[in-house]
C-alpha cells in the first residue's frame, strides 16, 4: 500500500481520506486477486508435470505445446460444468463455504512483504493476522461438510478441522519462536535482520535449532492446506473426497483454488520466517539496477517450497488418521515446545556478548552433542532393525 | 529400548526415510520416460510379433489344415476341385494346387493370435504380420476376405517375400467376380478361371483396366460375406 500511496499519491489527493485509503488499496488488492486466480493455473500444470516427470511419464502434452493449456482447459470445463445442490442442502452456506475458504487462502497475501514497500499492508500484528486468517479456512471447510447435507462430507470436514486444529499449534508455536528472537509481529520486522545475505537468514540461527523449528513449521504447513502425506482430508484414492464431495463445477475449482493458494501462502510466509523474504541470497542481487528484485526473490523461495511441497506429495504414501495425530501431538508438538523454551533461554542471552555472535555460534557444541547423540540412536535404530528383521524371518 | 530412545529412533527413522524416498523420487525426476507418443511414435514390435493374419492367396493349395487347427474356429474356407482342363499350377514351394479356392475368410474378431494355423500350412502361406492398427467402428470389418474374387484384404505382403508374389489371373476373370459374396451352399461359382501363365509381378495394382479383383471389391463384397463355414 506504501507503494501504491507513492505512486498514486498526487492523484488522490484532493479525494477524502477514506476514499484516497480505498483506492490505495485497489490497486495491491487487483494485483493479488489476479496473482491468487490465475495462479493455480500455474501451479496445477506444475503438479502434474512433476508427477509425471517423477512417476517416468510425461504428463500433459496434448493441450498446447507441452500441455501448457491442459490447466486453462480444465479450468474452463469445470466452469462450464453444472453446480450441484444436493437434495437438503443449507443452500446459502452451501455457496457461501467455497468463499470462504477462498477469501481466507486469500486475505494471507495482505501481510505478505514481496519487496520493502511492496506490501499490501504491513500490519504490526503480522503474523498473527496470518494465524487467525488462515484458520478462516477451516471454517469454510466445516461450513461446506455441514451444508452438503451428506455424511461422508461432514465426516471429511471434522477430519479437516481436527487436522488443521492439531497441526496449527506446532506451526504457531514455530511463529513464537521467530517473533522472541525478533521481538515483533510485522513480517518487514522479520525480514529486515535477515538482512546482508544468505548466512544471516534465520535458518542458520542458532544452528541445528532453527533448522529444526524450519522442518517443523513447513511439516505442520504441509498438514494444514491438506497436502500430502496429510491429505487424509480428500484422500482422493481411498477415502470419499471429504468435505468437497457434494461440490462440483466452479464451486469445486474454487477449493482446488484455495489449496493451491494456501500452499504459496504457507510457503510464503516459511521463506519470509527462515530465508530471508524477498532479500536475495546475495545481497548484490538484491536489485537489478533499478529495478528492486524483491518480488522475484520471494516468489523463488515460496516456489521453491512449493516444489518441495510437491515433491513430498509423489514420494510419501498417505499418513494414517492416528498417525496424523501422532505426528501432531506427539512429534511436532514436543519438537516446537522444546523450541521455544530453548530458543527463549538463548534469545535472553545477548546475542552479541562478549563481541562474539552468540545467536549464530552457540549452538554448535549443542549441535556437536546433537550428532553424538544421534548417533548413537542410530546405531541402536540399525541393531534394532536388524533384530527386528530377523525376528520377522525366524 | 526405553521409550524416549525409541522416540527419537523413530523420529530420526522418519526423517531419514522420508529424504531417502526424496532421493529416489528426485532421480525419477530426470531419467528417461517411458510414455510413448503413440500417433507419432510407434514401438517397433519385433518382427515375430503375432498381430494381423496374412494369407498369401497365390501359394494356398485349400488344405485346410489351418482351419482344423485354429481353436477358435475363425477361419472359413471353401474350395471346389479344379476343372482337369485347367493348366497346372503351382504355390511357391512348388506344391501342385489342386483346389480351387474360392472362400477363404478371417474373422480377425474372434482370433485369438496364438499362432495355430501357421505351422501346419504345408507352403506357409498363412502367417502373422507384425500389423496391429486395423481397428475398426465396425466389427464386420475385422472379416477379412482373402480368395480372390471378393478379396477386400489382399495388401502388399508385408514379410517382403525374395520372389515376388504371383497374382492371379488379372483380366480374363473380370467377368467371373462381379458377384460378391461367397455363393450360398447351393451355387458353386463359376469355376474361377485359371490364372494365366504368371506374368505382372505387382499384386495389389494390375494395370489392367478390368481389375475389380483386388482392392475395389471391400465395399461391395464385405456385407454378404456369410463366412458360410468351412
Amino acid at each position: 500500500m506504501e507503494f501504491t500511496r507513492q505512486l498514486l499519491g498526487g492523484l488522490l489527493g484532493s479525494l477524502p481520506p477514506w476514499l484516497a485509503v480505498a483506492s490505495y488499496a485497489a490497486v495491491p488488492a487487483v494485483l493479488l486477486i489476479i496473482f491468487m486466480a490465475l495462479g493455480p493455473i500455474a501451479y496445477v500444470y506444475a503438479e502434474t508435470k512433476i508427477a509425471g516427470f517423477m512417476q517416468d511419464r510425461i504428463g500433459p502434452k496434448r493441450v498446447g505445446p507441452h500441455g501448457l493449456l491442459q490447466t486453462i482447459a480444465d479450468a474452463v470445463k469445470l466452469l462450464f460444468k453444472e453446480a450441484i445442490y444436493p437434495a437438503g442442502a443449507d443452500k446459502l452456506l452451501f455457496v457461501l463455504a467455497p468463499c470462504v475458504v477462498v477469501v481466507g487462502a486469500y486475505l494471507s497475501f495482505v501481510v505478505v512483504p514481496f519487496g520493502r514497500n511492496l506490501q499490501a499492508a504491513d500490519l504490526n500484528v503480522g503474523l498473527f493476522y496470518v494465524v487467525a486468517v488462515s484458520s478462516l479456512s477451516t471454517v469454510g471447510l466445516i461450513m461446506a461438510g455441514w451444508a452438503s447435507n451428506n455424511k461422508y462430507a461432514l465426516f471429511g470436514a471434522m477430519r479437516s478441522a481436527a487436522q488443521i486444529v492439531s497441526y496449527e499449534i506446532p506451526a504457531v508455536m514455530i511463529l513464537l519462536v521467530v517473533v522472541m528472537m525478533v521481538g515483533s509481529l510485522s513480517l518487514q520486522d522479520i525480514v529486515a535482520p535477515q538482512a546482508g545475505g544468505l548466512q544471516n537468514w534465520f535458518l542458520w540461527r542458532y544452528f541445528p535449532l532453527m533448522p529444526i523449528a524450519f522442518l517443523v513449521f513447513f511439516t505442520s504447513g504441509l498438514a494444514e492446506c491438506n497436502r500430502a502425506p496429510f491429505d487424509i482430508p480428500e484422500a482422493e484414492s481411498e477415502l470419499v473426497a471429504g468435505f468437497h464431495t457434494e461440490y462440483s463445477g466452479f464451486f469445486f475449482a474454487m477449493f482446488f483454488m484455495a489449496e493451491y493458494t494456501e500452499m504459496v501462502v504457507i510457503s510464503a510466509v516459511a521463506s519470509v520466517l527462515f530465508l530471508g523474504g524477498f532479500l536475495a541470497p546475495i545481497p548484490a542481487l538484491q536489485s537489478l539496477g533499478p529495478i528492486g528484485l524483491g518480488p522475484f526473490w520471494l516468489l523463488a523461495k515460496a516456489w521453491t517450497l512449493v516444489f518441495v511441497m510437491m515433491w513430498l506429495r509423489w514420494t510419501l504414501p498417505r499418513l494414517r488418521v492416528d498417525q496424523l495425530m501422532h505426528v501432531a501431538w506427539k512429534v511436532l508438538l514436543p519438537i516446537a515446545m522444546a523450541l521455544v523454551v530453548v530458543i527463549g533461554g538463548l534469545v535472553m542471552w545477548k546475542p552479541t556478548s562478549r563481541g562474539f555472535p552468540w545467536d549464530r555460534w552457540v549452538g554448535w557444541p549443542l549441535t556437536g552433542l546433537l550428532v553424538l547423540f544421534l548417533a548413537t540412536v542410530m546405531v541402536r535404530a540399525f541393531q534394532w532393525s536388524r533384530r527386528r528383521a530377523q525376528e520377522l524371518a525366524a | 529400548m526405553s521409550g524416549l530412545e525409541r522416540w527419537f529412533t523413530d523420529l530420526w527413522e522418519g526423517v531419514w526415510t522420508v529424504l531417502v524416498g526424496m532421493k529416489i523420487t528426485w532421480r525419477h525426476l530426470f531419467t528417461r520416460k517411458v510414455t510413448l507418443h503413440y500417433p507419432e511414435e510407434r514401438w517397433q514390435l519385433p518382427p515375430k510379433s503375432r498381430m494381423r493374419l496374412f494369407m498369401k492367396y497365390e501359394d494356398c493349395i485349400g488344405c485346410g489344415q489351418c482351419v482344423r487347427a485354429c481353436p477358435v474356429q475363425c477361419i472359413y474356407l471353401k474350395a471346389d476341385k479344379r476343372a482337369p482342363t485347367s493348366p497346372a499350377i503351382f504355390a511357391a514351394n512348388g506344391q501342385p494346387i489342386k483346389l480351387d479356392v474360392t472362400v477363404f475368410d478371417i474373422d480377425m474378431s474372434l482370433c485369438c493370435y496364438c499362432n495355430l494355423c501357421t505351422y501346419p500350412c504345408p507352403t506357409d502361406c498363412i502367417y502373422m504380420t507384425p500389423e496391429y492398427e486395423f481397428a475398426t467402428s465396425d466389427l464386420t470389418q475385422h472379416l477379412y476376405h482373402f480368395a480372390k474374387p471378393n478379396a477386400k484384404f489382399l495388401t502388399v505382403n508385408p514379410k517382403a517375400p525374395a520372389t515376388p508374389p504371383k497374382p492371379p489371373t488379372p483380366a480374363p476373370v473380370a467377368g467371373a467376380p462381379p458377384q460378391p459374396a461367397p455363393p450360398g451352399p447351393s451355387a458353386p461359382p463359376a469355376p474361377q478361371a485359371p490364372p494365366a501363365p504368371q506374368a505382372p509381378p505387382a499384386p495389389q495394382a494390375p494395370p489392367t483396366p478390368a481389375a475389380p479383383s483386388t482392392s475395389g471389391a471391400p465395399g461391395g463384397g464385405t456385407p454378404g460375406a456369410a463366412p458360410a463355414g468351412a
